[in-house]
């Protein structure tokens, strides 16, 4: 918690000295918040277009476009910064949907790709080694497949409740981010996030005997 | 109240602890469940309940980006190898190529890296591609600098550095060509490199030794585009001799295609990427490994054989597409180029572009000939003869004759065999006649009309032989027709094939439906505007009597009259105008990105400034009455009061996801309703009248366009998943969804006067719906960018759509008779029957809950815009079946709709009293049925068959010894019955019944049409393959091959020749009966087909996809006939 606190403390100093206009400071300010927003993209990506694009380059992007628009930030900093960060690598992403998925993705899907397959294999394959340490393959895909029955279950869930998931676990917001994003006070976003876990539960519980059975 | 708090606190202890528990395990930490509930000892339950589910949702996530994302691959190399990554230049075959610039000696060279985690195979792959490509040294190869790794303990990875060349592949240069010739004026926006291939001089004829390609004195004889041509030559002879060099060191590239072939800005060509080579007697091909592009893979690659001539067929399919811009084999899915790449000759270059010098298509076509035999024996061969024709010396390679041509293409369709054969013996006549001929000349024992008689024979079929080559053409760019529409900026393409094969211009030909249903469907664009900027806004003005668009274009305001060329106003503005919308005739409000808001009066020019905001303006929307304009500037949202020019901040939008924002105000003019405020994912309504507080919703996906219904009584979303939603205006509760679009829905416009929505966004069409049935009833392409913007004239009678190419769009509001394709569908019911009624304007459906519904096109005249209102009227037969709907049927007449369900036939009449159901109780189990052509008689077929005399109410004829009947049709002669069992047809003579034979048949029937002349059947099986049988005598005439899984339906056209196919697969096919050529293959559903019928004259195809759309596609034919 107190490191939460001091790190809260040093983003503000960071936006103090950004908005002074201290150019480190502006570079350190949107690289601090790379590898969540990466997160956030990669969680969200639409699967057609990650063939193409990674989540870095639309991050990339993100940042550039914040680095232009981040004055405007700084004359009013009322809002959350990473959440601000979020928006413009959201309406990104929103954007090369709709530019690359519909103009040229039609010959993503024509182009022959050996690779697909490869691609396949590697997204398996590192995700077993995000899963921990494993020493076997078999582990490994065992530990694959258990991820994929979460990824499922989660899936499965009211949009609402996937939402408040998706925020907190995969994008590792924080239960105020989270509330702000949904539009919901802080300890409604709690509760609700208590309440998603609980129907995961029930969905993972009645998978397992669907399996057993 | 105490009790409240207490739990208010225990929910942010708890929220703290999972906060705590997750930053813990992110850090790589194990924390202690134990320790938390000796802090928390009445959160026990919770915590034991929570953290590990927590442990295992965060296990599930992408928790890092990949550990090779560039990122981490720059800084790898720059801490172990000196290389600093400048940018990415692209990514393909195995790896990303990067530019980098090498620490020394310093320069920039392009590294190739090994993507994502390395596996043993991949990396011998690699290491062997590098060392390979080290090995040949030739001036036009690419060099190979290096070949290294770099570990920092995690992944290792792979690269080799090369030379980096600054120019285009023949890839881009291909898209930069296409480019100049559809807009031809825009050259200089092309790159250089492009631009001097297109109108520079010419390229010296190339000496086997030059490196580079110099202007030189030209010594040309050719004008204008020739320049071209003869360019592409000198690049291909180039490309072609270097890679004959490595050949010559044993090498073979196996992966040559436009991408690997680059022109630097010296115009010194470079093969790359001798990725995939391999020193010829270590074949690796022996293991089955295909690799390398599929497009570019000569046919026996596909059989594992390899070696020189492919290389030679790859440099051939090259230079085809450089000459055509065209792909030879344009499906997108792999295996359908595989199938094509085996099976398909290409079009002839000259057809495509009859400006192609004839040698250069002689030299492709004999460089990607399908038998490795007749291609270039190597490419020494073909740089030889690309050199002659550099040098206008003549080529050695010959065209083939007709005749071989002939021969070789029946050799390829097997399926053809049968009619071919009758071709083939009709030209060994023709050849044989003549000889017979000049013999009977000589020895003079023949008469003269004898041997103008043979000779006339003779013509005849030489000339219905090329009449059929023709004609297999035609198929082929009718379905090239079709993809062309459906891709990007592909309708050009298609009204150039669609002109091509005008009738008037083959009056010999059977020019059919497809040509008019695909000729109505691109021809229903009225009228583009281009401009060079972005086109930010459009607006049609009130005047019923003559409707005016006026637009704002970045580089100012223009009013155009529909149809009409030349603005009747053109303006400049002095900020760039990003909104408008008219108040009444004369006067127009513009916004603009000083954030100015002007009147301007279009008669005399006059501008008066209204207000001025803080920001630029992106959007602006007038009320019923015209009194207030709402004004958004991506930040904030306000009303403007025309008469005072007062100001009132509305809504602040938190981050605005849009360029223009999306608001609507009820038709009463009291209410505002704003999407993306407060947030992108929010539908806020504003109550201006009562000055209450603001209402709004969540919506899950950010919708972009909104609308109020008619009565004001709902608000109408469009959202980016294409979906769109119909959401309660007082309640704002959600009523129902449906998705009128694949993917992203930019604008929703309402056709003023009806209950018609047009809507359009990325995937460049604009549907035309009913808001009250959600019936698509029309569909206007010809967008070649996605579509920003949507209006209505205030008439009704035009469409228009900016889009992001930079041009607007102006259609017709189309009417009932001229519309094309229409989709009824996606509803709550959906249905799995259709059948048509005889008269043609009536199309019956069953629906889930097994009641009939009818959809009748309304006939109105075109201009009769009262009319427009309802496409269709829905007519509900009230007959409650109360059990599944196996089949349904129109009798010849057009008097009764007969239905089947579990042990019961049914029947009614449109002419009867709505509910007057006529029930019979049978002892079968029907799923098929079958009218006499006459009339009189129903088969009926399912767990036995029989033949019901409709006008008796008897059963006329029993075969107990048939079970399990899976289709049953009468001939359209009459004379004949045939049933469709597991594995075999039942033919039954009509008049007595009576069994007369049976045939085998390739797995499960499930339907069987009749040829018009009675004389053939068409049986559909469940091993997706229709079989032609001659009737009565059970000749297998041909099978129609093409679907990928089951053939549930098959309808003959009336005309005899075409026939309709729909599958699991989920397309509809329509094939020429008498090659069994595929004609047209329409874009796959996302659900198996069901069924498909023509209309009885013809012209209209429909088809139900199961639990989908029922789409009706009409060729209105406007040719004389």
């Amino acid at each position: 918690m107190e490191s939460g606190q001091k790190m809260e403390q040093h983003l503000s100093e960071i936006i103090v000295r950004a908005a002074g206009g201290d150019s480190a400071a502006r570079e350190e300010l949107l690289e601090m918040h790379r590898d969540q927003l990466t997160r956030m993209v990669a969680t969200r990506i639409d699967k057609r277009l990650a063939q193409r694009v990674d989540a870095s380059d639309v991050v990339q992007e993100a940042t550039i476009e914040a680095a232009r628009r981040l004055p405007e930030y700084l004359a009013d900093p009322s809002m959350d910064f990473y959440l601000w960060l979020r928006w413009i690598a959201r309406d990104q992403l929103i954007d090369m949907h709709r530019q690359h998925l519909e103009s040229q993705k039609r010959d993503a899907g024509r182009e022959v790709s050996i690779d697909a397959i490869h691609a396949d294999h590697s997204a398996a394959a590192l995700a077993g080694v995000l899963a921990g340490d494993l020493t076997s393959p078999s582990g490994a895909m065992q530990k694959t497949q258990e991820q994929a029955a979460v990824r499922e279950a989660i899936q499965q869930l009211d949009p609402a409740d996937r939402e408040i998931l998706v925020l907190r676990h995969y994008e590792q917001l924080s239960t105020r981010q989270a509330a702000e994003v949904i539009g919901m006070s802080k300890s409604g976003a709690g509760k609700r996030h208590v309440t998603a876990l609980r129907k995961l539960k029930e969905v993972l519980n009645s998978k397992l005997v669907d399996e057993r059975a | 109240m105490l009790d409240g708090s207490a739990d208010e606190d225990k929910t942010d202890r708890l929220q703290a602890i999972l906060d705590d528990f997750m930053a813990a395990r992110r850090n790589g930490e194990t924390p202690s469940i134990g320790s938390y509930i000796q802090a928390n000892p009445d959160l026990e339950e919770e915590i034991r309940e929570l953290l590990p589910l927590v442990s295992i949702v965060e296990g599930s996530g992408n928790r890092a980006p990949s550990p090779l994302a560039p990122t981490a691959i720059q800084k790898m190399l720059e801490s172990f190898n000196g290389y600093r990554v400048i940018r990415e230049i692209g990514r393909g075959g195995m790896g990303i190529v990067y530019e980098v610039e090498q620490a020394s000696p310093r320069r920039r060279v392009a590294m190739k890296v090994l993507r994502g985690p390395i596996d043993a195979s991949s990396r011998e792959r690699f290491l062997r591609e590098s060392n390979v490509a080290a090995k040949i040294q030739h001036p036009n190869i690419t060099p190979v600098y290096e070949v290294g790794t770099a570990d920092d303990g995690g992944t290792p990875l792979i690269y080799y550095t090369m030379q980096l060349i600054d120019g285009l592949t023949l890839e881009r240069l291909r898209v930069e060509i296409s480019a100049v010739r559809s807009a031809p004026d825009d050259v200089e926006s092309r790159s250089e490199i492009a631009q001097s291939l297109i109108r520079g001089n010419r390229l010296p004829g190339g000496e086997s030794s030059s490196q580079r390609l110099d202007f030189d004195q030209p010594k040309n004889r050719r004008f204008g585009n020739d320049r071209y041509f003869h360019n592409l030559a000198v690049i291909l002879f180039h490309a072609t001799d270097a890679v004959q060099a490595a050949h010559g060191n044993g090498f073979l590239h196996r992966d040559l295609k436009p991408s690997n072939i680059l022109v630097d800005r010296n115009l010194k060509v470079w093969v790359t990427d001798f990725g995939l080579a391999k020193i010829a007697d270590h074949d690796l091909t022996k293991t089955g490994e295909v690799v390398g592009s599929v497009r570019y893979m000569a046919p026996e690659r596909f059989r594992g054989q390899c070696d020189e001539r492919a290389d030679v067929y790859a440099l051939g399919i090259t230079l085809y597409e450089l000459l055509t811009l065209q792909r030879p084999f344009a499906w997108p899915e792999p295996m359908q180029i595989i199938k094509q790449v085996l099976e398909r000759e290409p079009i002839s270059p000259r057809l495509i572009d009859d400006r192609i010098p004839i040698d250069l298509e002689t030299i492709v076509l004999k460089a990607c000939d399908k038998d490795p035999q007749r291609r270039y024996p190597s490419c020494a061969e073909m740089a030889s003869d690309l050199h002659r024709y550099i040098n206008d010396q003549p080529i050695e390679a010959r065209r083939l004759s007709a005749i071989q041509k002939t021969m070789r293409w029946a050799m390829r369709n097997k399926t053809l065999a049968a009619s071919l054969a009758c071709a083939l013996t009709a030209c060994l006549i023709a050849i044989g006649g003549l000889a017979v001929l000049a013999a009977a000349r000589e020895s003079a024992r023949q008469t003269e009309a004898d041997m103008r008689v043979r000779e006339t024979t003779a013509r005849k079929r030489s000339e219905a032989m090329a009449k059929n080559h023709q004609q297999d053409l035609y198929f082929s760019e009718m379905n090239l027709a079709l993809q062309a529409m459906q891709s990007s900026g592909g309708i050009a393409e298609t009204r150039k094939i669609l002109q091509r094969w005008d009738p008037s211009r083959h009056p010999h030909l059977n020019i059919d439906w497809c040509w008019d249903f695909l000729s109505a469907e691109a021809e229903s664009e009225a009228k583009v505007w281009r401009w060079a900027t972005s086109v930010n806004a459009h607006a049609w003005n009130h005047s019923p009597d003559e409707p005016l668009v006026a637009i704002a274009a970045a580089d100012g305001l223009e009013i155009h009259a529909p149809l009409e060329s030349e603005p009747r106003l053109k303006m400049p503005w002095p900020g760039i105008a990003t909104s408008l919308t008219w108040i009444d005739q004369q006067n127009l409000v513009v916004g603009d990105e000083r954030g100015e808001i002007v009147l301007l009066k279009t008669d005399s020019q006059d501008l008066d400034l209204v207000c001025t905001l803080n920001g630029a303006i992106n959007s602006l929307a007038l009320n019923a009455d015209g009194t207030h304009l709402a004004v958004s500037t991506g930040a904030k949202v306000f009303q403007v009061d025309l008469s005072s020019s007062a100001c009132t901040e509305m809504a602040s939008i938190q981050y605005n996801a849009f360029r223009w924002q999306p608001m609507a105000w009820s038709p009463q003019g009291d209410r505002l309703a704003i999407l993306g405020a407060p947030d992108s994912l929010s539908l806020m309504v504003l109550d201006l009248a009562t000055k209450s507080e603001a209402i709004q919703r969540k919506t899950m996906v950010a919708g972009h366009s909104v609308l109020w219904s008619g009565d004001g009584g709902e608000i109408i979303v469009g959202s980016e998943n294409g979906n769109v939603s119909t959401y309660d205006a007082e309640s704002l509760e959600e009523i129902h969804q449906w998705s009128p679009h694949r993917h992203y829905i930019q604008s929703l416009s309402r056709i003023p006067g009806t209950n018609l929505i047009a809507s359009g966004g990325s995937d460049r069409a604009v549907q035309i719906w009913d808001f009250q049935t959600r019936v698509i009833a029309g569909r206007l392409i010809g967008a070649e960018d996605y579509i920003r913007q949507i209006r209505s004239s205030t008439d009704g009678n035009w469409i228009s759509a900016c889009c992001e190419d930079n041009a607007l769009r102006m259609w017709r509001t189309p009417t009932a008779r001229q519309t094309n394709s229409m989709h009824l569908g996606t509803w709550e019911n959906c249905a799995h029957a259709i059948a048509i009624h005889p008269a043609g304007q009536l199309i019956c459906a069953v629906q889930e809950h097994n009641q009939i519904v009818g959809f009748e096109r309304m006939t109105a005249s075109p201009n009769d815009s009262t009319q427009r209102s309802s496409f269709l009227r829905i007519r509900d037969f009230k007959l409650e079946l109360g059990a599944w709907v196996t089949a349904m049927a129109w009798d010849p007449t057009g008097e009764h709709l007969a239905c089947c369900r579990e042990g019961r036939l049914c029947w009614t009449s449109p002419r009867s009293s709505p509910s007057a159901t006529n029930v019979v109780e049978l002892d079968l189990n029907a799923r098929a049925m079958s009218w006499s052509p006459a009339g009189k008689h129903l088969a009926l077929a399912g767990s036995s068959f029989c033949v019901w005399d409709f006008a008796q109410q008897t059963p006329l004829y029993w075969d107990e010894d048939s079970p399990n009947v899976k289709a049953v049709e009468y001939s359209q002669d009459g004379q004949w019955i045939v049933t469709g069992c597991r594995d075999s047809v039942r033919l039954y003579q009509a008049n007595p019944p009576r069994f007369v034979n049976n045939f085998p048949t390739p797995g499960v029937t499930t339907r069987i049409s009749s040829a018009p002349d009675g004389k053939r059947i068409a049986v559909a099986s469940g091993s997706g393959i229709v079989s032609i049988i001659e009737i009565p005598s059970g000749k297998q005439l041909g099978t129609l091959q093409g679907h990928t899984q089951d053939v549930f339906s098959v309808d003959w056209h009336p005309n005899g020749n075409h026939l309709a196919t729909g599958s699991s697969d989920g397309t509809v096919r329509i094939w020429d009966v008498n090659s069994t050529r595929q004609i047209l293959a329409f874009p796959p559903e996302s659900t198996p087909i069901l069924s498909v019928e023509w209309s009885r004259d013809g012209k209209t195809l429909a088809s139900v996809a199961a639990g989908a759309n029922i789409t009706i596609r009409t060729a209105t034919n406007n040719r004389a006939p």
